[in-house]
């Protein structure tokens, strides 16, 4: 499974989204502010949720509004932790 | 247009989205009427946190005093004043001594102070939370979740179990956050307002309430759920 759709499961599962709304999501869909699930307690879930499965972790000063802006931001953060640890 | 009225009804329900959109147009076109809508909800506090261990460690939650000033919440100073002489209490969240947001609380009755009326807590067990505010900043960060944890923490040595608060039917994204933290539905009430004039309609007593002054008010009595 790629990167992407790894993400989009983990966002899929930790934030309930129905079906119709992943099978739109592509690098380009924004989270924050088009999600209303999308807040700082999800924020602090799907960070877990990462680190859990990608073995990673994300210090607090690392958390950035930019890095969930959109599926492909989020994409990019994870595989530059990955690629750190 | 159409698409974003669509998207409204799924959110806020049709009837929330035609008061929604006739306020928006009273604020569009100046006409001086406004329409308030707010849910009454509850909240259970656990000394559990809901935020891991590892986070918000440099995040530091003190009380702020009401001689402090400037105050750092950002509201306008009368508001502050009236707050502290109402009794309220607020904690503010510090990061590495940054202010990054305040949770704001009550323990008796507390008078709102966007349309004319008064929250009363029926149960000693309660406090009412209002205006939690977070520095636009650190809104992804963990400060909410380290804010609403130490106040909850905070509030349950004090022997209060439940926080009471009104969100607006008009926001969805504050509806869906309340709920996904457990809030359970107490009330509502819809308040139309001209002037002086404010016509309340609530699910609660007292259901009904006509004001010509701002002397007139209703009072909503308040208390978490029985289950």
């Amino acid at each position: 499974m790629s990167v992407q759709h790894q993400v989009i499961s983990i966002l899929t599962e930790v934030l309930q989204l129905n079906s119709g709304i992943v099978s739109t999501m592509t690098l380009d869909t924004h989270l924050l502010g088009a999600i209303p699930e999308f807040d700082s307690m999800a924020v602090v879930s799907i960070l877990t949720a990462l680190e859990d499965h990608y073995g990673f972790l994300v210090e607090d000063d690392e958390i950035d509004a930019g890095i969930f802006e959109t599926i492909g931001t989020l994409i990019t953060f994870v595989e530059k932790k990955s690629s750190e640890s | 247009m159409l698409q974003k009225i669509k998207g409204l009804i799924r959110e806020l329900g049709f009837l929330n989205t035609i008061l929604h959109l006739t306020n928006y147009f009273f604020l569009r076109f100046k006409i001086p009427f406004r329409v308030f809508k707010y849910y009454f909800v509850a909240q259970r506090l656990y000394e559990k946190s809901l935020l891991p261990d590892r986070r918000g460690r440099n995040i530091g939650i003190s009380d702020i005093p009401s001689k402090v000033k400037p105050h750092p919440c950002p509201r306008p100073n009368a508001v502050i004043i009236d707050r502290y002489q109402q009794g309220a209490v607020c904690l503010g969240a510090y990061k590495e001594h940054e202010f990054a947001g305040c949770f704001w609380y009550i323990t008796d009755k507390y008078k709102e102070d966007e349309v004319n009326c008064l929250y009363k807590l029926a149960n000693i067990d309660s406090a009412w939370d209002f205006d939690v505010y977070v520095v636009p900043k650190f809104r992804m960060s963990p400060v909410f979740l380290k804010l609403w944890d130490d106040a909850s923490k905070h509030l349950i040595e004090q022997g209060i179990h439940w926080s009471l608060s009104r969100i607006s039917a008009f926001n969805a994204r504050s509806i869906s956050s309340h709920l996904r933290m457990g809030a359970q539905l107490v009330g509502w009430a819809c308040f139309i307002c001209t002037g002086s004039f404010q016509l309340t309609i609530a699910s609660i007593f007292p259901f009904l309430h006509i004001s010509f002054n701002k002397s007139s008010y209703p009072v909503f009595i308040l208390m978490p759920p029985k289950n």
